[in-house]
């Protein structure tokens, strides 16, 4: 099962992951030079002021935007007389608002990320933290800020390989019970932040999905969901007789619930069914709110989710 | 079928009741089947959608077969294990009662010795296990103190008991006593069985024995078990057929050394290693000849005895001490010399100095150059001749006058003594009144030539066959012109007698015995002037009887000493043919008792009269002169069985056993690790890596066969990084075999015993491999160089850049030679050849000090190898060119000693051997570090005062 994230961007086959912030940095901007221009939503190429990004809404800037009638409250030296002249009311001339854009990541620091079902095969933190700095180039060269959100520590944004290695040194799940039970979201948005990539396995309940979807939409932030599964996960291959331990549930092993089936092969109908309504709850939840879904497995080439990547923000466009 | 019933049938089980434990594999096989593998255990992120999936049937997952069975089998291998089974090859037991095990132990039992004592304790150990009594007895009377000598008899013993009792017993040089043997018989208990252990060839008559065995029979079954290998040779058991040295003397006609009768069978194998040497009193060997080309040129007397001979230098005959065969160990096989042989000590009047050029009409020139031929001559004056210590044998005075009255008293004494005067005439002579002749004789001498002859110069008249001179050749051709006659008016007084005369009767030669000694007169000059005798080989051959007939008295003298006083040993030979101290409670030998026969009571040895001190007086007692060639044995009594010991040891097979359980559970192991693979790598990673660790472990300790032959040289960075021990190949596989597996024995002890941990023995060939990473290389000589060798100059030129970089070549020419012999063996020659050239320093003996024997271990200065006695040669004075000594040469093959050694023999000479190795190795890696504390003592004391 030759995994083209590991033949391509993996230093050697057999690991499991990126060792060092150079090594993740250099697969990822391998990656995304594969990306075609634009591919970030809400980009404008041929904007004069690199680095600059409309809000499509009112703020500080410097192309107009829309009259607005006087209210009590604005400052007169925003009345645009010559409109006012026009017509009885006091215009207010408001210009579009300009500025750099944050673009917020998110990785589920989940310890199912940690999963691969070969030795061949990378772990899913892997491909999410190869997503997630690509798309942090990808950022950047438009001029927006990347920002990557922790859930222990604030975010963190600045040059590329300080957010290389902060990806890479997310805390490791299980290794304090305190963290045992974290959230596979952010908990917090940062105010104005439009964009917000979150790559995880989303086998949480769809539900809580939704309400974070909920919260995104009244903040105003755009959801790229990456979801990233095994192709264990996808495929259920076992046979005979296994136990299974929820790897997500808690750091203590030994009181993990498991669970044992005396034949796989029987109850894997059983197990495709429950991820298929899995996933179709979770493509409804996004559809409803706008938010996009991609959808990843570790033994397929990485280079497939930025074409649908493309292919999502010219449509968006 | 019935080969593997008849293997199954040789296996025995010591702790039999473990198999009944083979009984619960059954119950195994169905608690195995009923209990299944351990299910894999996966950390499974979408565990959410399996917590609430339907549960299907629980059904036992069977255990594979193949899996069930591998399991079985690890069990029942254990058990097996555990039963201790013991691999026997030799035919059980038969009967039931006492076992008596004889010994062969006479004469020629010590080639077979080892063999003999192993079967011995197998037989006891195997009756041990049935809870049979065993009886030990020898066949030679061993003496015992306060007692008759008997042969040796105890019982009942245990197997340790037995074995420690064979640690007692050794070889005999004397012959059976069977009938004292069976008389002790009568005593043990009859029934069961006897093992009678024999070599092929038992001392004594082969109708004895027989007689013996049937004496045997009549208490019980017999087997006889004759060793099939007494000797390892290069790895090659060989039987040699006994060889005695029945006869010495010495060489009368045709040069210098020994006549010896051999007693030997016309067998053409005797191996070039096996030799006949003549040693002196230090053990160094004088002269060598292989046995094989010995017995070749030898006459044949009758079946099985060989008149041969050895030729050595005269100047080294007086040396001699002892005649033996290398590789046939036993009492037969050596030949002590005693007085009767040391002989040959002579010397004659010469006024002159002796460095001065004499004349060709000097007498003295030819009596010197006649006595030269068979002895080395002393020449000076009067009190030169007489003080010497020992006393001379023979003394040659040319013409000579009146002899000083004081010189004439001393001659006397002398002669008394057992000296022998050889006196010539001349016009001095003739002018005086001699003394000391043993005929008067007239004055004025007879001339046949000149004014007053009488006719033509005279031969000499066939000689009688009761003269001392009879039948000696090639006196045709002599002419005498003149001569001194005698006076037969004068009076006579004594019996003497005309040795020798003249075609018309008148004497050349009269003699006469005095006291032990005698004089001689030779009516002729010793030199050309009155004769020709001088001129013809008869002169040295009549001046060589003479000396010979002081030997003759001598043994009839000792003769007469043995009846008057007892004689005491000063050495005896044990079985092996090795000198001993005598025992001290060693009763002389009385003249009753001094039947000459080697046997308890006078073993063979060197003994002396109890009333004298000097070694000039010892006489020897040999095992060969006094038996006849032994018989081998063909026809046996009906009823005995005739068995050979083919691998006599009993192999355990717990070992084997065990290490296949172990090897199966390894399997099982990875089997099951395959079957239950854990969820992440990292565990499954660490899990194969300890197992392929003990994998690794067990293979490393398995008894891994290595291929045979010489391996290729590893490359340059391996040898340089490791101590390597290097050896010269001789193109001789077998040869190469032994010193390898020697070397690797050496390496195996340096590993054991320092911090010197060689990683190899590899062979190297100067001249075409690398030298320089070598500190050390081993060069074995076999005589016949390698015929693909590179050229000598290419060989040269590496040796000489190795040692001049502080390389070390150890030479050992394998053949306890490298005396200053003039007879060189083909080693010695081959080792000239190599050296030749190489711009060594002087060689010297090495001192007993030298750093050599402590560079590691202490060692006495003897460092015996598989021989003993040769000296080991190193650098001289250490100078600044080579401060440790670039070669050493020794002879006594100690690669054979230790691979020897490394296949399990054990002696003292084996120990010294493998520390002489241990400190080789030190010496050539530490140098000369250790001589400083050579002067330890020095310096503590220096620094005390």
């Amino acid at each position: 099962m030759p995994s083209g994230l590991s033949s391509l961007l993996l230093p050697s086959k057999r690991q499991s992951g990126y060792r060092s912030a150079a090594a993740l940095l250099d697969a990822a901007a391998r990656l995304a030079a594969r990306a075609g221009p634009g591919v970030l939503p809400g980009i404008r190429p041929d904007s004069p002021y690199p680095g600059t990004r409309p809000r499509k809404r009112a703020g500080p800037g410097a192309d107009f935007w829309q009259f607005r009638p006087y209210q009590s409250g604005d400052r007169p030296q925003d009345i645009d007389w010559r409109r006012s002249a026009r017509s009885d009311q006091v215009f207010i001339r408001q210009r579009e608002w300009t500025g750099t854009r944050h673009v917020c990541l998110w990785c589920d620091p989940g310890a199912g990320m940690a999963f691969r079902s070969a030795g061949n095969l990378p772990e899913k933190r892997a491909a999410a933290q190869l997503f997630l700095a690509a798309l942090a180039i990808l950022a950047q060269k438009s001029g927006d800020i990347p920002v990557l959100l922790r859930p222990d520590a604030p975010p963190a944004k600045g040059r590329l390989d300080d957010l290389a290695a902060a990806l890479l040194h997310l805390p490791i799940p299980g290794d304090a019970p305190a963290r045992a039970m974290r959230s596979p979201l952010p908990e917090t948005l940062p105010p104005g932040a439009s964009l917000l990539a979150v790559a995880s396995d989303f086998l949480f309940p769809p539900e809580t999905f939704r309400d974070f979807l909920g919260r995104c939409a009244r903040n105003g932030t755009h959801i790229l969901a990456l979801q990233i599964l095994d192709p264990a996960e996808i495929r259920f291959p076992f046979r005979g007789r296994v136990v299974f331990e929820d790897s997500a549930a808690t750091a203590d092993a030994a009181a993990a619930p498991r669970i044992e089936l005396a034949r796989c092969e029987d109850s894997r109908a059983a197990y495709l069914a429950r991820l298929a309504a899995h996933q179709s709850a979770l493509e409804d939840a996004c559809a409803a709110h706008d938010a996009r879904l991609l959808r990843h497995a570790t033994d397929t080439p990485p280079e497939d989710i930025m074409s649908a990547l493309c292919h999502f923000t010219q449509g968006k466009a | 079928m019935s080969a593997f019933s008849a293997a199954l049938s040789q296996i025995t089980f010591l702790s039999p009741w473990v198999l009944l434990g083979l009984a619960g594999l059954p119950a195994l096989w169905f608690l195995l089947r009923t209990l299944p593998p351990r299910p894999r255990l996966i950390r499974f992120p979408a565990w959410r959608f399996l917590n609430d999936v339907p549960p299907t049937p629980k059904t036992a997952a069977r255990m594979p077969w193949w899996l069930l069975l591998l399991r079985l089998l690890l069990a029942a291998l254990v058990l097996l294990a555990l039963s201790q089974p013991v691999l026997r090859q030799a035919a059980p037991l038969s009967g039931s009662g006492p076992v008596r095990i004889v010994l062969e132990n006479s004469l020629f039992s010590a080639p077979f010795w080892p063999s003999m004592t192993r079967e011995a304790a197998r037989i006891a150990r195997a009756a041990d296990r049935a809870g049979r009594p065993v009886y030990l007895l020898t066949s030679a009377a061993q003496s015992r103190p306060g007692q008759d000598p008997a042969p040796y008899l105890s019982g009942p013993l245990s197997a340790p008991e037995v074995s420690a009792a064979l640690e007692t017993l050794s070889p005999r040089p004397w012959l059976p006593d069977y009938e004292a043997a069976a008389q002790s018989l009568e005593r043990i208990p009859h029934g069961g069985e006897s093992d009678v252990l024999s070599p092929p060839y038992p001392g004594g008559s082969a109708e004895s024995f027989t007689r013996f065995l049937e004496k045997l029979q009549e208490q019980g079954d017999v087997k006889l078990v004759t060793p099939s290998a007494g000797r390892h040779d290069a790895g090659e058991a060989i039987i040699l057929p006994p060889v005695l040295i029945r006869g010495v003397r010495i060489k009368r006609e045709g040069g210098t050394g020994f006549e010896i009768d051999i007693g030997a069978e016309r067998w053409n194998r005797f191996p070039e290693s096996v030799s006949l040497r003549v040693y002196d009193h230090a053990g160094d060997v004088l002269a060598a000849r292989p046995l094989i080309e010995a017995i070749d040129s030898g006459k044949p007397l009758s079946p099985a005895l060989y008149r041969t001979g050895i030729d050595m230098p005269a100047r080294f005959m007086r040396d001699a001490a002892r005649i033996g065969i290398t590789g046939v160990p036993g009492a037969g096989s050596v030949f002590l010399l005693d007085r009767r042989f040391r002989t040959y000590r002579t010397g004659y009047l010469s006024l002159e100095a002796e460095s001065a050029p004499r004349d060709l009409d000097e007498p003295a020139h030819y009596i010197g150059s006649a006595l030269a031929a068979f002895s080395d001559p002393l020449a000076g004056d009067y009190e030169a001749l007489l003080s010497q210590d020992p006393p001379l044998q023979m003394i040659v005075l040319p013409d000579s006058g009146r002899l000083p009255d004081d010189v004439q008293a001393r001659l006397t004494r002398w002669i008394e003594g057992g000296g022998v005067l050889v006196r010539f005439a001349g016009p001095k002579m003739a002018a005086s009144e001699p003394v000391l002749v043993p005929v008067p004789v007239r004055t004025g001498g007879r001339f046949s030539e000149g004014a007053f002859s009488q006719g033509t110069p005279l031969a000499i008249a066939p000689i009688p066959s009761q003269s001392p001179l009879a039948a000696l050749e090639g006196g045709k051709d002599v002419r005498v012109r003149n001569q001194i006659l005698s006076d037969p008016l004068a009076g006579d007084d004594g019996p003497a007698q005309s040795w020798a005369t003249l075609e018309d009767g008148t004497p050349l030669v009269t003699g006469r015995f005095s006291g032990q000694g005698s004089f001689i007169l030779v009516h002729t000059t010793a030199g050309p002037g009155w004769s020709d005798l001088c001129l013809s080989g008869f002169y040295v051959e009549m001046l060589r009887r003479f000396a010979g007939l002081t030997a003759q008295e001598a043994q009839a003298i000792d003769k007469n000493h043995a009846a008057a006083a007892g004689l005491r040993p000063v050495q005896i030979l044990d079985g092996y043919g090795r000198l001993q101290p005598p025992p001290a409670d060693f009763l002389p030998v009385t003249p009753e008792s001094a039947a000459l026969i080697p046997g308890p009571k006078s073993p063979p040895g060197r003994y002396r009269d109890q009333n004298r001190s000097d070694d000039g007086a010892d006489s020897a007692l040999n095992a060969g002169k006094h038996i006849s060639y032994p018989e081998k044995l063909e026809r046996l009594p009906r009823g005995v069985t005739r068995l050979t010991p083919g691998d006599d040891r009993e192999a355990s097979l717990f070992a084997p056993l065990m290490l296949t359980a172990l090897f199966l559970f390894l399997i099982d192991w990875i089997v099951t690790l395959w079957i239950t693979r854990p969820a992440t790598s990292v565990r499954a990673a660490g899990r194969l890596l300890s197992c392929l660790f003990f994998i690794c472990v067990f293979l490393l300790f398995a008894p891994l066969a290595r291929p045979a032959g010489a391996a290729s040289l590893p490359p340059p960075e391996e040898l340089a990084g490791e101590i390597y021990l290097a050896y010269v190949p001789s193109g001789r596989a077998d040869l190469d075999n032994r010193t390898e597996r020697g070397l690797n024995a050496l390496a195996g002890l340096l590993a054991a015993r320092t911090s010197v941990e060689p990683a190899g023995v590899v062979p190297v060939v100067p001249g075409r491999d690398p030298l320089s990473f070598f500190p050390l290389i081993y060069w074995p000589l076999d005589g016949r160089p390698d015929s693909d060798a590179p050229s000598s100059a290419a060989r040269r030129a590496a040796l000489r850049a190795y040692l001049a970089y502080g390389g070390m070549i150890f030479f050992d020419t394998r053949d306890a030679s490298l005396q200053d012999s003039p007879v060189a063996s083909a080693q010695v020659r081959e080792l000239r050849e190599i050296t030749n050239g190489l711009g060594l320093p002087p060689l010297v003996r090495a001192p007993k000090d030298h750093v050599l024997f402590r560079s590691y271990y202490l060692l006495p200065g003897r460092v015996p190898g598989l021989y003993d006695g040769a000296p080991l040669w190193t650098a001289g004075k250490s100078d600044d060119a080579y401060p440790v000594s670039p070669v050493i040469i020794g002879a006594h093959d100690w690669a054979g000693a230790w691979a020897l050694s490394a296949q399990g023999s054990q002696s003292a000479d084996l120990i010294l051997a493998e520390r002489f190795g241990v400190n080789l190795v030190m010496y050539a890696l530490t140098g000369n570090y250790k001589a400083d504390q050579i002067h330890l003592p020095k310096i503590l004391e220096r620094l005390g005062r």
